[in-house]
């Protein structure tokens, strides 16, 4: 077997089991949508224009950031569930390696992270975004949070020339693959303390 | 009679006493609701500038207020998923198998669910009226006696929809839709006058309960700022939840005797 296979079979199974999710996705959606269509669109008559000039396409990457955090959560869910069930038992009883489930499991989830986005990613491909200066402190905490950070990176995608962000680009990489390696560490120990105990 | 009055005061005292379960889950809301109204609404109240027949809206206020609804609406709704959990975990029939009249059960559980979700509110509910300055204490009475009708209301609505779906996966859709829908299209985060240039919007939060509730704490809690940015005038905005909670905890009432049996459906 080739090194990491057996991670890959089990991420592949649950990104198939993220489709009998579908209409607890069907719900999130709406949540998603009822935040930029309903929220937003209100919110955008009574917002300071000299603050957010459109707090509509303001919001749009922030939703698209909050989906993908929303989605890459299903996993957890899904482990509280098997743990309640006992059902991580039947888990560890398999030919696998530990190290490959825990590897699997949180690929699993970083994947369903990515394809419940997608949607999203496209709605921003045709909406825009304006950034708003935060008061600092808060500034400082706010643009350093991870659902930030991939919010900025959308927008220096999707509307460079609206953007007034001090960041460049590489350092909101290097950032959010600091915060990804912290949370990726983080979840596998405690999964793996889960499964022992 | 006495018998039957004793067994629903202490069906109520075990919904309330289940408070020690959720010692985290209070914990995270309560967290979240000082961080809405330390962080979050103080940001907000600065980028927005809203007039109102009177003048300019306080948003600061008039946010304290929405958020504390907010929490009382998610906790009350987390009844629902507690009955279908109970279902599938077998307590439910074994509350059957009790000496007690079924409709004392029901009445008991309807009644013991508001109560329990307002208790759990309280701790949000001194943090708003600290942050408010409410007036007098009849004022914070009459805005507990408010919460704690919508809440029962609330709770035979979530028990209702819960009886009925019986499915932890389907009331977890029905209820994230129903929950983003009504916060959304209320007077929760903005009032009734930002919602007019959006017809649809405007007559569903003019009818939605969640308006009307959250507008008659704002009444209660800032009379100042709340004048003329209500969906309706305080007294039939009042008779509103009082016919709500009244119609809902009946309709629940009558599910849980009708169709308590027959456990969890997949």
């Amino acid at each position: 077997v080739m090194p990491g296979a057996q991670a890959l079979m089990v991420a592949y199974r649950d990104l198939q089991r993220f489709w009998k999710y579908k209409w607890w996705l069907a719900g999130l959606i709406t949540m998603n949508l009822a935040d930029l269509f309903i929220f937003a669109l209100v919110f955008k008559g009574i917002v300071r224009r000299d603050v957010v000039p459109d707090y509509f396409y303001f919001l749009a990457p922030g939703i698209a950031s909050i989906a993908a955090f929303a989605a890459a959560f299903t996993i957890g869910r899904e482990v509280m569930m098997e743990l309640r069930r006992g059902f991580h038992h039947y888990l560890l009883s398999l030919p696998i390696s530990r190290i490959d489930l825990v590897v699997g499991r949180i690929l699993g989830g970083v994947v369903r992270g990515v394809v419940y986005q997608m949607p999203f990613i496209a709605l921003l491909v045709i909406l825009t975004g304006v950034l708003a200066r935060f008061p600092e402190p808060l500034y400082t905490l706010i643009v350093n949070n991870p659902i930030s950070i991939a919010t900025s990176i959308y927008r220096a995608i999707f509307t460079p020339e609206i953007v007034h962000d001090a960041h460049q680009v590489e350092v909101l990489l290097a950032k959010l693959t600091l915060w990804t390696i912290t949370l990726v560490v983080v979840g596998a120990i405690l999964y793996d303390r889960n499964l022992k105990s | 009679m006495r018998e039957d009055l004793r067994a629903l005061a202490l069906i109520i005292l075990w919904d309330v006493r289940k408070l020690g379960r959720y010692k985290f889950f209070l914990a995270m809301r309560f967290a979240w609701f000082l961080l809405q109204v330390l962080v979050f609404g103080l940001i907000v109240a600065h980028m927005v500038s809203i007039m109102g027949p009177q003048g300019p809206i306080d948003y600061y206020k008039f946010y304290v207020v929405g958020a504390y609804m907010a929490v009382l609406f998610s906790m009350s709704i987390m009844r629902g998923h507690e009955i279908v959990e109970e279902l599938e975990d077998g307590l439910i029939d074994y509350q059957l198998s009790l000496p007690v009249k079924r409709r004392v059960l029901a009445i008991g559980r309807a009644l013991g669910g508001g109560i329990a979700s307002f208790t759990y509110s309280l701790p949000m509910l001194l943090v708003t009226v600290v942050v408010l300055g409410v007036p007098s204490i009849p004022h914070v009475i009459l805005l507990a006696i408010i919460a704690f009708l919508f809440a029962s209301g609330l709770v035979g609505v979530a028990m209702s929809v819960a009886l009925w779906l019986r499915s932890g996966d389907k009331l977890d859709i029905l209820m994230g839709v129903s929950d983003s829908l009504l916060v959304r299209l209320s007077t929760i985060f903005y009032p009734i006058v930002a919602l007019t240039p959006i017809a649809i919007y405007y007559y569903l939060a003019k009818v939605n309960p969640v308006s009307h509730a959250v507008d008659t704490l704002r009444v209660i809690a800032v009379p100042e700022h709340a004048s003329g940015i209500t969906v309706s005038d305080p007294l039939v905005m009042a008779s509103y939840i009082a016919g709500f909670t009244l119609s809902s905890i009946l309709t629940a009432i009558t599910l849980l005797e009708r169709r308590i049996e027959g456990g969890y459906g997949r």
